[in-house]
């Protein structure tokens, strides 16, 4: 106990006096640190990182002061070139018990006894963020009325050209499409339809789960869209309502 | 000749029989397991979850890829030799399988106790290159024969590393019987005054059964497959079965050499139905095909270079210093182990 | 030995068993060396390889071959004694030599294109562009 104490108020007191933006070489001194320390990266919480690093980085320099000057003969060649590099012995030392090799291999075995990161897909899921791209769904007003007013926009900034519209005048006077068609086989799902969207007529919804056993199944026609739509209503609403501060 | 010699002759036939199935069957039943095994614990290294459909908990999921292999159509590549394409992954699994017919799994549990045994398991190692260099040889394809290549080259250098640790054991026990090792193992296990030769000697059985970091045949980044890019279905479960099968096959006889194969205290003996002995061995070998599995789930591949330089620069001095060595201590000191 | 005879029965059968039970449908692009998408050219699947791979052969031959030799003197060391084993140091001191000269000349370096030290072994590949056509 006593000995660990002394050793922890040795460490603080280095800390004061040591500075903290040190140098260039301190995320070095510090990535060298990390990976000679007994413990692994996941153990490391950052107070304990950042105080080790400083300390050591201290050491350091007071083991600079230490270094011994190159000496050279009368010749001008260098006596001894590796005066400050590890021992001899310390290198045959690393070598013959592969202490480098054990190392590694008890990282690896520490993680044998952990458990697992998988999440069993299709009977667990993970978290979607609101502004997941997936199957697409043309939207109405709460009066049913479909918003889509045929400005062809998205059509335009479709990079992978996958929208198809033709519009005409309805018996009201206002601008309808008659054909929205979207080839999901093109789609690249990057979200520009729904961005360039005046109306907030076409979205993409959360589902990504539409495969089909045959290709035409995936052209996809004003009528399955507004069907998505309307499936989807709410979850729409809700994930556009969440993101609606960043827009 | 009469009735009662032929039923003598049948009857000591099918002791044959029986003696070789029942070897034979849990051998090949562990080999199957091994690749499970292997799957699971490198899933585990990895922090996932691995096969886990096929069975409770997957275990069955070594059958469901054999039967799979089996189902497929195997395809021959027109412009091959097909009697040795179809020859090279036979050689494989026979030389890997005929391993077992020396290893003691207890006392007096052996297909046939050689006196040579040391020697058979040696010559069989260095035939099983034949399968490999058949294989990229007869295949007529660019991948397979680099692959073989490299693995040739890579399993006969270090194979040296292996002959020589194992000789360093002989010359210890002064036979080259399996039973003989092991019994003269019952005072301390190899592993603890031979410690460095053992580090050796696992570094060699690595590239002997071409696991990582030495598995450069299967460098699937330059070479598709290595020397097995064109066998598919059945040829490939060949060369499958092989490889683990000489992975299982030598966990076993490091565990012999090393561990004191089937030794266990005298009091634990005894004369059940159960053979405690053959049990202490099969423990003995999962911990190195563990080890295997761990290596393989740790390391990356070395170079072939680095490869061939660590064998030939590295290893081959040690191992021949390690020659030297040991039988000096053992004249200086007249420690006669027989 | 019934195990000599079992092992290849039982690859027979597993052999027959894939004859019996899978479809076989061979069509050309199926049978053709396997090439990474590009079409294999008839006559290229046959490379010249390095002279390396020779001559770790080689030398395994050596020098396993010294090893096996040394095995009967393992199993009789007890019995040679000390006669034996100087004998054996003796053989071991001229392998030593040989071995030592392998390494001097490159034998083992597989890559030794650009350096100045010209090893009397001719380790570069024969170069596969020279009569095909190409240049």
């Amino acid at each position: 106990m006593f000995p660990r104490a002394r050793l922890a108020v040795g460490l603080q007191r280095r800390i004061v006096l040591a500075p903290r933006h040190n140098s260039v070489q301190a995320p070095l001194v510090a990535r060298r640190l990390i990976s000679n320390s007994s413990c692994t990266n996941a153990q490391h919480s950052h107070r304990h990182q950042l105080d080790e690093l400083s300390s050591a980085i201290d050491e350091r320099k007071s083991h600079a002061a230490h270094l011994r000057p190159r000496e050279f003969d009368e010749k001008g060649n260098e006596l001894n070139p590796y005066r400050n590099g590890p021992s001899a012995l310390d290198k045959a030392v690393h070598l013959f018990f592969f202490t480098e090799i054990i190392r590694g291999m008890w990282i690896v075995l520490e993680q044998f006894f952990r458990p697992p990161y998988t999440i069993m897909y299709p009977f667990e899921k993970g978290p979607l963020s609101p502004r997941f791209r997936g199957e697409h769904a043309l939207r109405r007003y709460p009066s049913g009325e479909e918003r889509c007013i045929a400005c062809k926009l998205c059509e335009a900034i479709c990079p992978a050209q996958a929208i198809t519209i033709e519009s005409e005048a309805r018996l009201d006077g206002s601008r309808k499409t008659t054909k929205y068609d979207i080839d999901m086989t093109k789609c690249i799902y990057c979200g520009f339809c729904q961005e360039a969207c005046p109306v907030d007529a076409i979205v993409e919804t959360q589902n990504q789960e539409f495969s089909t056993e045959t290709r035409e199944e995936l052209l996809y026609n004003k009528e399955k869209l507004l069907a998505n739509g309307d499936r989807a209503e709410a979850e729409i609403a809700a994930n556009l309502h969440s993101d609606h501060v960043y827009r | 000749m009469n009735i009662s010699n032929l039923l003598t002759n049948l009857n000591s036939l099918l002791f044959n029989i029986l003696d070789v199935l029942s070897i034979l069957l849990p051998v090949l039943l562990s080999v199957a397991f091994m690749t499970i095994i292997e799957r699971k614990q490198l899933a585990a290294h990895q922090r996932r979850i691995g096969p886990n459909t096929v069975g409770y908990y997957g275990v069955l999921q070594p059958f469901a890829d054999a039967l799979k292999l089996i189902l497929k159509e195997t395809i021959i590549p027109s412009q091959s030799n097909k009697i040795i394409f179809y020859l090279a992954p036979v050689s494989t699994l026979v030389f890997s399988l005929l391993g077992w017919a020396v290893i003691p799994f207890g006392q007096g549990i052996v297909i046939s106790d050689l006196t040579l045994g040391v020697l058979y398991t040696l010559a069989l190692s260095s035939l099983g290159v034949y399968g490999i260099l058949l294989a990229g040889w007869s295949a007529n394809s660019k991948y397979a024969f680099l692959g073989s290549l490299r693995s040739t080259a890579a399993m006969i250098s270090y194979e040296l590393i292996l002959s020589s640790a194992i000789l360093i054991i002989i010359l210890l026990t002064g036979s080259l019987n399996y039973i003989t090792i092991i019994e003269i193992q019952q005072a301390i296990w190899f592993i603890v005054p031979l410690l460095p030769v053992f580090i050796f000697y696992f570094i060699a059985v690595l590239a002997e059964t071409s696991r990582t970091p030495f598995d450069l045949q299967e460098a699937e980044s330059e070479l598709v497959a290595g020397f097995f890019t064109e066998h598919s279905s059945v040829p490939f479960v060949f060369f499958f079965l092989g490889e683990y099968s000489s992975i299982v096959l030598f966990s076993c006889i490091t565990a012999i050499f090393f561990l004191g194969g089937y030794n266990i205290p005298e009091i634990f003996i005894n004369e059940t139905i159960i053979n405690v002995q053959a049990i202490v061995l099969g423990f003995k070998t999962c911990i190195f095909t563990f080890f295997f599995v761990w290596f393989r789930a740790t390391l990356p591949r070395l170079r072939y270079d680095q490869l061939i330089e660590l064998c030939w620069l590295n290893l081959l001095p040690v191992a021949v210093a390690f020659i030297i060595l040991i039988p000096s201590i053992l004249i200086t000191f007249e420690i006669s182990p027989y | 030995m019934f195990i000599f005879i079992f092992v290849p029965i039982l690859a027979g059968i597993l052999l027959a068993l894939n004859v019996f039970l899978a479809p076989h449908k061979p069509d050309e692009a199926k049978v053709s060396a396997y090439e990474c998408g590009f079409l294999a050219l008839p006559g290229q699947t046959r490379n010249t390889f390095q002279i390396h791979f020779m001559i770790v052969a080689l030398l395994f031959l050596i020098f396993d071959l010294e090893i096996l030799l040394l095995f009967p003197l393992a199993v009789s060391l007890y019995q040679v004694s000390i006669f034996g084993f100087t004998i054996g140091i003796i053989f071991f001191i001229v392998l030593t030599i040989g071995f030592v000269l392998e390494i001097g000349s490159g034998a083992i370096a597989l890559t030794n294109f650009n350096t100045e030290k010209q090893s009397n072994i001719n380790l570069l590949p024969v170069d596969p562009y020279k009569n095909n056509g190409y240049s």
